[in-house]
């Protein structure tokens, strides 16, 4: 039995020495951002809508940086780029809100259904954050779900077992030296 | 015509005597009798170990109870949500503003997704450390773990269906390892099937075939726990074929059925609560070219390393992580099931569960970082 163990604890202590050697010896170059930019208008002025409705910190800058980018592009279906250029002038401005109009009409509508990893944007809308004003129902809810906490926790309380595992274990043990105590 | 030749003759004597010593049941329990008759209920009450009943291994049930709850609200939602990606967003924000209860049986399936994670990673440090997944069960664990990794494809592709830019940024992060993989990452290769959306594919799987495959294996686990019994407690004492000892006392199965019931009652109205505390909202349409989301918790491990070695290692990461979820019961062959005897085993999976909390963590402190290549995918 302790050879078997001590073979054991070896193979288990070789399993993880190999696991930590290859999470730690293992590297890769990282994908940096900005390699390849997108050469499509809608693209981009989709990119600089997202940096708009999310607002990362900097995103003024990032989502300038994609209008004027969009004004370049060499691929322009399905954007109206005098839009665009509206866009542009008035974020120099410091006009994000009409900016952000001004690119969101700028989008026109796609015939296509989007396929592959296309994904389908045209409308860019804000996060909707969940509402936590509560209403009627919201409460009823609340108390039906509390009910119902409390039900299972009596339930699980009645129907808990007989004897806790330390308490079997003190019982088996006593009925085993009890029974060798009657063998001698 | 005399009493003894017409077998129809009311002998009102005896009558009164067999209502004296038989009483009619109950209409409930006759109710019960006649089902019971047609449907074989009694014979859930085949004995098993008292220990079997205490929360610790009764930790499985209630995860089975939460896959139900995700079963009956993820059917709600698919009535209202379409998996197109141009409408996909739009619909889950119907879902949240429009329709009745919409967002309460949302945030109960978003909740019920995170407690069935926790739920199966708890239930499988449980069977680790009582040494359960030893001989005869090694087979039982590794229907497990299979289990414990759809529920991660579970937790990712419903990520995605939301189709905001969270979800779209974790498809990225999976197409773009997919690519890594060669031609073994074909299926989320985007010209794998050209003209359907990867949005459409990936509702399929979430829909249909993960919980397909988590309910037939779940079938498989209760059967070899049936075949192989509940296995015995460490601090108690185990026979040399790995069974608890006559000694220990035992309860009807249909008692730990009842128990896991309650304890299914308290998760469904915990996530009741949780719905109503802490509501999901949802994320801007998606856009490509654009990383700035982090990813749901459960992920978190990964793209720490993610942060620290590249796209690569969330492929090392997971398959390391996973593949010693699967070989545990081969590198452990100790028999020993008592703690003290499995020094060895144990630490190194507190090793594990340390890591891999402390880079979930981690990523608390890190900010979101690029890895994706731009121009999309």
């Amino acid at each position: 039995m302790r050879t078997i163990s001590r073979a054991n604890n070896g193979r288990v202590l070789v399993v993880g020495l190999v696991t930590a050697a290859l999470l730690t010896l293992t590297t890769a170059p990282a994908f940096a951002h900005g390699a390849g930019e997108s050469t499509d208008a809608r693209v981009l002025v989709l990119e600089a809508l997202s940096y708009m409705a999310n607002q990362p910190t900097g995103f003024e800058d990032m989502a300038a940086e994609k209008i004027r980018d969009a004004n370049d592009a060499t691929e322009v279906e399905g954007v109206n780029m005098a839009m665009v250029r509206d866009a542009m002038i008035q974020m120099a401005a410091g006009n994000v809100s009409q900016s952000r109009t001004d690119l969101q009409t700028s989008m026109q509508p796609m015939g296509e259904r989007a396929t592959g990893t296309e994904t389908g944007t045209t409308l860019m809308e804000d996060p909707l954050e969940p509402n936590t004003t509560w209403t009627t129902g919201q409460w009823l809810l609340a108390i039906g779900s509390l009910s119902i906490v409390l039900l299972g926790v009596v339930l699980a309380y009645l129907w808990r077992p007989e004897k806790t595992v330390h308490e079997l274990r003190d019982e088996m043990l006593s009925k085993h030296l009890a029974t060798a105590e009657a063998a001698r | 015509m005399t009493t003894q030749e017409d077998p129809t003759t009311f002998d009102d004597a005896s009558a009164v005597n067999a209502t004296e010593t038989s009483p009619r049941p109950s209409l409930p329990r006759r109710a019960v009798a006649v089902v019971d008759e047609r449907m074989g209920l009694s014979a859930l009450n085949y004995p098993v170990p008292e220990h079997a009943n205490n929360l610790a291994w009764s930790l499985g049930g209630v995860t089975a109870a939460s896959l139900g709850i995700l079963i009956v609200t993820g059917v709600l939602l698919t009535q209202f949500y379409i998996p197109d990606p141009g409408a996909a967003n739009d619909s889950v924000r119907a879902i949240i503003t429009t329709v009745p209860i919409g967002a309460f049986v949302r945030s109960i399936h978003f909740w019920g997704a995170q407690a069935m994670y926790v739920l199966a990673g708890l239930h499988m440090l449980r069977v680790f450390i009582t040494a359960s997944y030893k001989r005869p069960r090694e087979g039982n664990w590794l229907v497990g773990a299979s289990m414990f990794a759809l529920t991660f494809l579970a937790i990712f592709s419903g990520t995605v269906l939301k189709w905001d830019q969270e979800g779209y940024e974790a498809l990225g992060h999976n197409v773009e390892a997919a690519a890594l993989l060669g031609g073994a990452g074909f299926w989320f290769s985007p010209t794998f099937a050209g003209s359907t959306s990867l949005l459409d594919r990936l509702y399929s799987a979430h829909v249909v075939l993960i919980p397909g495959l988590i309910i037939v294996l779940l079938f498989i686990h209760v059967l070899l726990i049936k075949r192989h019994k509940i296995s015995p407690h460490p601090l108690l004492a185990s026979t040399s074929d790995g069974q608890a000892p006559a000694s220990e006392p035992t309860e009807p199965f249909s008692h730990h059925v009842r128990r896991v019931a309650a304890f299914g009652l308290v998760l469904l109205g915990i996530l009741g609560a949780m719905a109503l505390l802490f509501p999901v909202g949802i994320g801007t349409p998606p856009v490509e070219g654009v990383e700035i989301t982090k990813p749901p918790w459960p992920f978190w491990a990964f793209f720490t390393i993610e942060n620290l070695v590249g796209l690569q290692g969330i492929l090392w990461g997971a398959g390391v992580f996973f593949g010693l979820i699967f070989v545990v019961p081969f590198i452990d062959r100790n028999p020993e099931r008592h703690p003290s005897r499995r020094r060895v085993a144990l630490s190194l999976g507190a090793l594990v569960v340390v890591s891999y909390v402390a880079l979930t963590i981690l990523m608390l402190v890190v900010p979101a970082q690029s890895h994706l290549g731009s121009g999309g995918m």
